[in-house]
């Protein structure tokens, strides 16, 4: 406390007030809501202030990282490789966005460039487990070859429960089912136009508790083997949306995938949507939940142009529910 | 009638509607039951911080409460406005010390508007200043070493230039 200061002739006097009650007597998860409630802009002038605000005003500043291309994934990991400790442990990163843009001369292998950055000495994958020790969410658009370390250790974003995929390529199945075997915790995936070079035929067997699925979204994907691919991990899960986008003609193929994900999903699924352009397909569609799921909400939709919206809903809902 | 005791051993009488505006003082009653007459000891407020919160609560009277479950603190979800309304913000333009007071009393008797009215005050006064101009105005002593200054600076610069 700074009783006594008044009579000093050097203060300025606006720091004379005796403050019995300051900002340094609020609790910390205090001066961190206070924190919370500052732009953006003046962010980086708290962390400067003193050592008790660096946790609130980094974890405010970066909950959310992007590296859209790899210089600036560089960039970043410069910013790690050095002899003071870095801030950015403290920020408690959620959300890693990886996305780039398609138009982007620069290639975009984010994810590779700072596996390869942990694995050159123990301290950088230490910092890295410390950087990224919070991650909750991981997004990723356009990557052309994804690769998950083979060790499992290496994983650095194992600790995500949500993972969003948009426009990645995998060289094949393994690698493709590798990423979700070394991730778990997680419960929601987002796939949309992932592509599977190589897919086998044998298709992993589903086993118990491979996943801890509860959420599946898949779009603009058509390739039934592609698809069929993850109903391994969908032994838990509980809400599952397909989304074929008009694409008519492709429905009818990616329907087996879609089937084996509602087997797998059988005893626990309980929000199902499926939106397509048709029901021309119907009876194919029929054929692929011949066993169909204990679903409780329904939600089937399609193009209102076609004429055929709903036809197949409510005699499909009624079968399911004496199927069970 | 409800009444409080504070630190001070002052009391106070007030309607039951304006004390629940408090969660902690909510949750008391529905403990101790209708019918009792004791006076709910508040050892962590003085009586000219409770007269203050007690203003508050009487002009906030009625308004629904948030509830249990939406406190989410440092989620992201949470609204971000520092908007207060005119009400409030004449409410709140007390000296230094009486804010933090209200904030602390606010935490501790959970009521969760009046700390975010206090906390969005304290973030106003932050916004735009410089380091050493937010050191000045709380009283605050820099406690890095050079080094530690350089590399936050650096990591600023970066996060600038996105």
């Amino acid at each position: 406390m700074k009783f006594g200061l008044k009579s000093s002739p050097f203060l300025p006097t606006m720091t004379l007030q005796p403050l019995e009650t300051s900002l340094d007597s609020l609790p910390l998860e205090l001066l961190e809501t206070i924190i919370s409630f500052i732009d953006q802009r003046t962010l980086p002038s708290c962390a400067l202030v003193c050592k008790r605000w660096v946790h609130a005003s980094r974890a405010t500043l970066f909950s959310s990282l992007s590296l859209p291309n790899d210089l600036r994934t560089r960039s970043f990991l410069n910013l790690l490789d050095n002899d003071t400790p870095s801030t950015l442990a403290d920020a408690h990163i959620k959300h890693l966005d990886l996305s780039s843009s398609p138009r982007s001369d620069i290639s975009s292998d984010s994810e590779r460039v700072i596996t390869s950055w942990a694995s050159r000495t123990p301290k950088t994958q230490a910092t890295l487990r410390d950087v990224f020790g919070h991650l909750t969410s991981l997004s990723v658009r356009f990557a052309s070859v994804w690769v998950t370390p083979e060790d499992l250790e290496k994983v650095w974003f194992k600790t995500i429960t949500s993972l969003r995929l948009e426009f990645v390529v995998f060289e094949d199945q393994k690698e493709f089912q590798n990423l979700i075997k070394s991730l778990p915790f997680l419960e929601s995936l987002e796939l949309s136009s992932v592509e599977v070079t190589r897919v086998g035929s044998e298709v992993e067997k589903p086993q118990e508790n491979l996943s801890q699925l509860k959420s599946l979204s898949i779009a603009y994907i058509y390739d039934s083997a592609t698809i069929a691919l993850v109903a391994p991990f969908c032994g838990s899960l509980h809400k599952f949306e397909y989304d074929w986008h008009s694409q008519q003609y492709s429905s009818a193929q990616s329907l087996p995938g879609v089937g084996a994900i509602l087997r797998a999903a059988k005893g626990t699924l309980e929000e199902l949507s499926l939106k397509t352009g048709s029901w021309t397909e119907g009876r194919t569609f029929d054929e692929a939940f011949r066993s169909p799921p204990r679903a409780r909400t329904l939600n089937f939709s399609s193009t209102p142009c076609t004429g055929y919206q709903y036809s197949l809903s409510p005699s499909y809902l009624s079968s399911a529910g004496q199927c069970v | 009638m409800i009444v409080l005791k504070t630190s001070d051993n002052e009391t106070f009488t007030v309607e039951r509607d304006v004390a629940e505006r408090s969660v902690l003082i909510k949750n008391m009653l529905d403990d101790i039951g209708e019918n009792s007459e004791q006076a709910i000891p508040l050892p962590n407020v003085n009586s000219s911080v409770l007269k203050k919160v007690l203003e508050y609560c009487e002009h906030h009277r009625g308004e629904p409460l948030p509830a249990a479950d939406a406190d989410t603190s440092q989620d992201d979800t949470r609204k971000r406005t520092t908007d207060i309304s005119e009400w409030d913000q004449k409410f709140i333009t007390v000296d230094q010390e009486m804010l933090f007071e209200i904030i602390l009393a606010a935490n501790y008797l959970d009521i969760k508007s009046l700390l975010d009215v206090g906390c969005k005050t304290v973030a106003n006064m932050i916004k735009g200043k410089t380091p050493e101009e937010i050191r000045k105005l709380f009283n605050i002593v820099n406690d890095f070493t050079p080094e530690e200054e350089a590399q936050i600076k650096k990591e600023n610069e970066w996060a600038e230039d996105r």
